[in-house]
């Protein structure tokens, strides 16, 4: 007899197939299972929203003035101290 | 390596202070997500800027097995992972929530008995339009353990491969597998709380 995953397991299966699609029998039960499931469909939907708004948050920060500066200066100094070794 | 990453690294080298911005505002964030993820938000920025500094050091030997980005986000991993020994701090890159193996959300069969609710907004700008709900998601998401939070960070926030990841977490592809459900499970149930109750 065939053995679906169960709605647990298809979650974590859902999230593993983001990363490495998943092949073989066990796409195939995966593809069952959500064909037949509509709950483990609509946590699949809002598993790959909720990785889409990490990526929009993540992208968010950006450096201040301040320390953009700071990095631009770190940068300089350390080109002329390697410059100054040098010469 | 890409021929556009060695002309990139060639200009660094020889000081060219256009692409060190260029190259600095592009990796900010990712590079900010992985020093917050470890060491904290009070440090990050001191940790960025040291990580750079040690970048520059070893870029004239940065051997071009990685790509840069993955070079520079291992830099900072160990960086602020450094800042925390300094600190006494402790850093439990290994530590993992029990509480998926008693998720109430599933039967004793292990099938839904509390899903999650229909979500009213279909993009990622429509949920974060709400800022309340931003901030409990960047709230959550310094709650998580910071494996966790870090994994997803690097992948989720960053693209990073999971070799790349597993590399800078040492962690093993399955933990990582493991790691990344949890996070992103996390997200997820804070937007489905947020959906159903307005609240974080």
């Amino acid at each position: 007899m065939l053995s679906l995953p169960t709605c647990k397991q298809v979650c974590e299966q859902l999230s593993e197939n983001i990363d490495e699609t998943i092949s073989g029998p066990k796409k195939f039960k995966l593809k069952l299972h959500l064909l037949m499931c509509r709950l483990c469909r609509r946590y699949d939907h809002q598993l790959q929203l909720s990785v889409k708004t990490i990526n929009l948050l993540e992208k968010s920060y950006h450096p201040n003035h301040s320390v953009k500066q700071r990095a631009l200066q770190q940068y300089q100094t350390f080109h002329e101290d390697k410059h100054g070794k040098k010469s | 390596m890409p021929q556009s990453e060695k002309l990139i690294i060639e200009k660094l080298l020889a000081g060219d202070q256009v692409i060190f911005e260029r190259i600095f505002s592009q990796y900010y964030s990712l590079m900010y997500s992985v020093a917050r993820g470890i060491a904290g938000d009070a440090i990050a920025d001191e940790v960025i800027q040291e990580s750079w500094l040690s970048a520059l050091k070893a870029l004239p030997r940065f051997e071009q097995r990685s790509s840069l980005k993955s070079w520079l986000m291992r830099i900072v991993a160990n960086e602020a992972k450094t800042r925390l020994r300094k600190e006494s701090r402790t850093v439990s890159l290994e530590s993992m929530q029990q509480s998926w193996a008693t998720d109430p959300r599933f039967d004793e069969r292990s099938h839904w008995s509390n899903p999650s609710s229909q979500w009213h907004g279909d993009t990622p700008e429509d949920l974060l339009s709400a800022e309340e709900l931003r901030d409990c998601i960047n709230l959550n998401m310094g709650k998580l353990p910071e494996n966790q939070r870090v994994a997803v960070q690097l992948r989720d926030g960053g693209g990073l491969s999971m070799d790349e990841i597993c590399n800078i977490l040492q962690v093993t592809p399955s933990n990582l597998r493991v790691l990344l459900h949890r996070a992103r499970d996390k997200v997820l149930q804070v937007v489905d709380h947020f959906q159903i109750t307005g609240e974080c």
